[in-house]
């Protein structure tokens, strides 16, 4: 039989010493530019790809029109807009962002690139920007207002209609940033002063000094109608921006949690302060804001549900011990992941949903996918993840229940619908599948070119970055 | 960049490139991905090295970027093909054993902070305490993570002698 693991992990360490490593010379080169090196050849060989015929995206309006209506509206198919926006052969999309009708998307190669493009036309709508080759781009994020270039240790905001430069904030060690749809707040490092700035003019708004209990962290104030993800590497915008998507928080509200734990209220727009709560520090955790609840947690200290709102009850500690991640998941709601022992030799993850004003447990599952990126509406939970060396997309319903789980990277399209895009390992195609949130059938959409890069979609458009091709299509219905 | 700072960037690569490699190994247990994730967080550490070389433990931030890598959804979508085109061929590597076969396997069975803690323990020899304080979770918290993820590999392996899988330092 086998030896024990400390023999096995052994011998894994020994095959990974026989696994050559890249030279310093090409891991300093892949850091100056970030761009993938012999991009060319990466490129070269999608564009063999596409030329063999592999590159044209078969739409298919599926033949199931007698599926039962759902609100909001079943998605049904989709179409591409307009041609395919081409870069040069010697570079590849690697990533796009969607925000109401402006797509941008960046490229990498010889060269760096960023354009813009209207997803209503599918034109070009401002001409490819080349970025420096000194550029330390970690990724950008697209809102209705503002193209954001984390161009590190500056942000640097464009007009997302023409792509041009608008202002430049410069960020300090130690600062904190978080994102509405009009202002950008942060707690300078130094000072730990609060400020905002209106992200189209830069404008600095407001200012508050820190006081004698300093503050430390933000957060957005979110509400039923916003859309979020949360994943492994937390819920703030600008982290792991190249991975994940920003989600602007569109209520006024601002919060700011202190070194003590208490819990500020100020208007985003205006700095006002709006309310003061003293509760406890819980460290260096997220601090996640819902319908005027905030949870904050940290290492060994629980999850604490702190409610803004007048007349409200003191913070209570709604979860103790470990957990893999949680989410808000309805007003008072939230919905922890926490891994469980089953036998003595195995372990499982249990969906906990808590009202978060006593810290009851309302209701728990059986949560197989355990924590992943994860999002929430009308109490309907989307994971998207990796299960072993594949990945999957899963609905679990507003009892907790698995309602659907379909192969490939995902989440909602809107409250009703969720998409998930299905690779296809023996050709690399992928095929955009809808779930319905609302009863879990499936409707192919189409299928597209192996992709370059993250897609992004929203209730009206998908736009992905395939290789030297950057494809939009709009959502029929 | 300078000459100082090139050096000094070359000497911290080689000496902790090899353990990287083997936690990027433990928690990926695909050696093409795991080579790529340590290639690109030492682009990212080399991209912003001034400050990297900063912070106390700057190995324990390529391993933070190593986690986040290995965890990103989209790139392990489509890495894979853009990272074979850019290689040379691969230098010859004998396969691995049926131990290793199995037990990398096993691994992808368990949730990511189990495998993170086991990968600490087993590959780089990370005690509790430093696991703890690496991770950001209590000590309780790890020794759980170890014994979970000890137990979920007992059972993906089949193993009959749960005695041996138990010793905690």
């Amino acid at each position: 039989m086998f030896a024990d693991l400390e023999r096995m992990f052994a011998a894994a360490g020994r095959h990974a010493d026989l696994h050559p490593l890249a030279g310093l010379e090409e891991v300093r080169r892949r850091g100056d530019r970030r761009r993938r090196t012999r991009a060319a050849l990466a490129v070269a060989a999608v564009v063999i790809l596409v030329l063999a015929g592999a590159g044209i995206v078969r739409q298919t309006r599926h033949v199931t029109p007698i599926l039962p209506a759902t609100t909001p509206a079943r998605v049904r198919g989709m179409e591409p807009v307009g041609e395919p926006l081409r870069t040069s052969a010697v570079e590849f999309w690697n990533g796009a962002r969607i925000a109401g009708s402006h797509v941008a998307a960046m490229t990498s190669g010889v060269r760096a690139t960023l354009s813009g493009l209207d997803a209503a036309t599918g034109k070009q709508a401002w001409t490819s920007i080349v970025l420096p080759r000194t550029s330390r781009i970690d990724g950008f994020i697209a809102t209705p207002r503002a193209l954001i270039l984390k161009n590190d240790p500056v942000l640097q905001f464009s007009d997302p209609a023409n792509g041009l430069l608008r202002w430049e904030l410069p960020l300090g060690r130690g600062d904190r940033i978080e994102l509405h749809v009009d202002v950008i707040a942060r707690i300078t490092g130094d000072t730990r002063a609060v400020e905002g700035y209106d992200i189209v003019t830069g404008q600095r708004l407001w200012s508050a000094p820190a006081g004698p209990d300093r503050p430390d962290r933000l957060g957005g104030m979110r509400t039923a109608a916003d859309p979020n993800e949360i994943s492994a590497s937390g819920n703030s915008p600008f982290s792991f921006m190249n991975a994940t998507k920003a989600f602007p928080f569109t209520d006024d509200r601002l919060i700011v949690v202190t070194e003590k734990g208490t819990v500020m209220i100020r208007d985003v727009r205006t700095g006002e302060l709006r309310a003061t709560v003293p509760a406890k520090a819980t460290g260096e955790g997220d601090v996640i804001g819902y319908e005027g609840m905030v949870y904050t947690s940290g290492p060994g200290r629980g999850i604490l549900a702190t409610s803004t709102d007048p007349g409200s009850g003191p913070p209570a500690l709604v979860h103790r011990g470990a957990n893999e991640g949680y989410l808000p998941c309805g007003p008072d709601r939230l919905c922890v992941f926490e891994s469980r022992s089953l036998t003595e030799w195995t372990h499982g993850s249990y969906l906990l949903v808590i009202d978060a004003t006593t810290g009851r447990v309302l209701r728990e599952t059986p949560a197989p996918g355990g924590w992943q990126v994860n999002s929430a509406r009308l109490g309907r939970i989307v994971q998207s993840g990796m299960a072993g060396a594949g990945h999957f997309t899963a609905i679990l319903g507003d009892d907790g229940a698995l309602l659907a789980e379909v192969p490939g990277v995902g989440g909602f399209i809107d409250d009703g619908n969720v998409l998930s895009l299905v690779r296809d390992n023996a050709t690399g195609r992928f095929t955009a599948v809808s779930t319905s949130a609302v009863d879990g059938r499936r409707t192919e959409l189409g299928t597209m070119p192996e992709i370059s890069g993250r897609c992004d979609w929203n209730a009206e458009y998908l736009t992905c970055p395939t290789g030297s091709e950057l494809w939009t299509w709009r959502f029929l219905r | 960049m300078s000459l100082s700072v090139k050096v000094d960037f070359d000497a911290f690569y080689r000496d902790t490139s090899r353990r990287l490699m083997r936690y990027a190994y433990g928690l990926t247990g695909d050696p093409g991905e795991a080579q790529d994730l340590v290639q690109e967080a030492y682009a990212r550490a080399w991209q912003r090295w001034r400050k990297v070389s900063g912070y106390e433990d700057p190995e324990a931030w390529l391993r933070l970027i190593v986690n986040r890598l290995s965890t990103d959804r989209w790139r392990r979508v489509f890495v894979r093909r853009s990272h074979a085109a850019a290689q040379q061929p691969a230098a010859f590597v004998p396969p691995p054993s049926e131990d290793v076969v199995l037990l990398v396997r096993a691994m992808r069975t368990l949730p990511p902070a189990h495998r993170q803690a086991l990968a600490l323990h087993y590959l780089l020899d990370r005690s509790i305490a430093e696991i703890a304080e690496e991770t950001g979770a209590t000590i309780s918290t790890v020794k759980s993570w170890l014994f979970r993820g000890r137990a979920g590999l007992a059972a993906a392996l089949g193993l009959d002698d749960p005695e041996g899988v138990r010793r905690v330092r």
